[in-house]
């Protein structure tokens, strides 16, 4: 390990897959509660453009890339905020969009595969002091924003609508995850690529909701995956020479295999506990003064439920019971 | 005179291009308990959701405490807003208190954390809605009427004076419906308004003063409970012209 930390580069690596590590779940958490999980490799492929953009005008790649993610990311969440990209063609647009100009545009400045695959699936050896003083000013500011805006970021992603009615500037607030989302994704190109990036986003939260009950401890143990991740593979991607961000995401992904069978106990054995708490209210549970007789063709649709029918109405479902109905 | 809690004056709405609610107008005192009912597409959930200020007028205004909805700023604090919603669960697990917390963002500034004041307010909503003993379960764990009752906590915990009930009845279980009507009960005591949405009164129908029925995106019908013809098939979601024909499939071969 000291061997490791002689190594300028690796030092500088090492730090940024550390603040990689920590903003990457951290951003993800909220899009995972936005139900936006994707978001994050879509943005990924149009910062592709943006680094074709700065080796083709002799720009810091980083720079471009922050810019034209973050432009990218404010229109997908526009369009969205707007109801225009009801469907995900909108968004596929710009995903496709943005890795056919990337790529076009790193062919004419004359960039190899190689220097692609660099940008895609990451590569230590190439942080330097500019791009990690670069990844440390926003992957500071990132941080504290995701930590310091919590509960108001919380209320947005948790209920739009209601957020809303408090007053809440849901738009603005729309807006800033999906740009912290576009600046996680550049500052972590370096390290896990723009390809893999939404994985570190997405999986550390994934194994850690197995195990987490609160929203405070799924964002707390993300970020604690997300950093062992990182690390484990910048180093892993030192010893075997390979590109650290194949081995970041196998190592999220592991966690994710052994978080989820401890999380199904713990569910199994919470059922085991109160085995009736939930059935005791639902088991009989008449419909209120109900005059209408279902029966085929009463224009309820009719759905099979064990040994009975039952109807649904008004978005909940009758069985008939003796002389009354009950909700099923 | 103060101003009553609502005021909505010709509202139209249309959603995608669809007139939804023709020149609606609705007056809920202060201290009244008004309830909205209507078949399922007559505009029943349109009609709160433009009084809440989540959907642009195209004609009419709409003021809370005689303040344009569009202009609340601080007075949203006074609305208390339950959607019509069967889950209070989102993509990352949240404990009951946590989605509770949400209700007193209306309290806080642009940034901010929650304070002690928040902290007894979401005790005391849950309280109210009996949750107390699950504030740190997490929300995916409940039943259908616990969401309600989480929702309906997260709606008290701004203290507002004006609560705003989206179906909170569809769905929920006997005892959550008691609870309702208990809660709603103590709080008209206290004076606030209370304006819910529903198919189903059930153990509400004593605590109503008045109903409006919407047909069509129109006022059908505006005066007391007992004024309606057919309560029960108005308030049941679907009119039948036909005689009930019970104990003809309710007997026994569907069961």
């Amino acid at each position: 390990m000291l061997s490791l930390l002689d190594y300028d580069f690796m030092r500088r690596a090492l730090l940024a897959a550390l603040l990689t590590g920590l903003a990457a779940p951290a951003i993800g958490t909220y899009l995972v509660q936005r139900r936006l999980a994707l978001l994050g490799d879509g943005i990924g492929h149009i910062a592709l453009t943006g680094v074709a953009l700065g080796l083709l005008t002799g720009q810091a790649p980083l720079l471009t890339a922050v810019v034209v993610a973050a432009l990218g990311a404010g229109l997908i969440e526009m369009l969205r905020a707007h109801g225009r990209a009801s469907g995900d063609v909108a968004l596929a647009l710009l995903f496709y969009g943005g890795i056919a100009a990337g790529v076009l545009l790193t062919g004419l400045a004359g960039g190899s595969a190689a220097t692609l695959t660099s940008y895609l699936f990451g590569a230590i050896t190439t942080v330097s002091d500019t791009d990690l003083a670069v990844v440390v000013g926003l992957a500071v500011t990132v941080l504290a924003l995701a930590l310091g805006l919590a509960p108001q970021l919380f209320a947005v992603c948790q209920d739009e609508e209601h957020a809303r009615v408090s007053g809440v500037p849901v738009r603005a607030y729309g807006l800033l995850i999906a740009v912290l989302a576009a600046v996680t994704v550049t500052v972590s190109m370096r390290t896990v690529g723009l390809l893999l990036v939404s994985a570190l986003m997405v999986v550390p939260v994934a194994a850690a909701q197995q195990i987490t009950h609160s929203f405070a401890a799924t964002f707390g143990l993300a970020m604690g995956i997300g950093v062992v991740a990182s690390l484990t593979g910048v180093v892993a991607s030192f010893s075997a020479n390979t590109a650290p961000g194949p081995t970041i995401v196998l190592v999220a992904l592991g966690c994710f295999v052994v978080a989820a069978p401890i999380g199904g106990l713990a569910t199994r054995r919470r059922r085991r506990g109160e085995p009736f708490a939930d059935a005791e209210s639902r088991e009989h549970d008449p419909s209120e003064s109900h005059q209408h007789a279902h029966g085929p063709g009463c224009g309820h649709p009719a759905v099979r439920h064990g040994d009975h029918v039952d109807y649904v109405h008004g978005g909940h479902r009758h069985a008939a019971h003796e002389e009354h109905y009950d909700e099923h | 005179m103060s101003a009553p809690a609502v005021r909505a004056r010709d509202v139209s709405v249309a959603l995608a291009g669809r007139p939804v609610l023709r020149r609606v107008a609705l007056r809920v005192d202060v201290g009244e308990l008004v309830t909205v009912l209507g078949t399922n597409g007559s505009g029943k959930s349109t009609l709160i959701r433009a009084l809440v200020g989540l959907l642009p007028l195209e004609s009419g205004s709409v003021e809370i405490f005689g303040i344009p909805v569009g202009r609340l700023r601080r007075a949203r604090r006074r609305i208390g807003y339950v959607p019509q919603r069967s889950t209070a669960s989102s993509g990352v697990p949240a404990t009951v208190r946590e989605v509770v917390m949400t209700g007193r963002m209306a309290h806080r500034r642009l940034l901010g954390w929650p304070v002690k004041g928040d902290s007894a307010a979401v005790a005391a909503a849950l309280a109210q809605v009996r949750l107390t003993d699950h504030a740190q379960a997490p929300v995916a764990h409940l039943s259908g009427g616990q969401h309600q009752r989480v929702l309906i906590a997260r709606a008290l915990a701004g203290g507002a004076d004006l609560l705003v009930l989206d179906e909170p009845t569809v769905g929920v279980d006997a005892d959550t419906q008691r609870l309702l009507a208990e809660l709603l009960a103590r709080l008209l005591g206290r004076g606030v308004t209370v304006i819910l949405v529903t198919h189903e009164l059930g153990p509400l129908t004593s605590l109503v003063d008045r109903t409006v029925v919407l047909h069509d995106g129109r006022v059908g019908y505006d005066g007391p409970v007992s004024g309606l013809e057919r309560p029960e098939s108005l308030a049941h979601d679907h009119a039948h012209g036909e005689a009930p024909r019970a104990g003809l499939y309710g007997g026994g071969i569907w069961r």
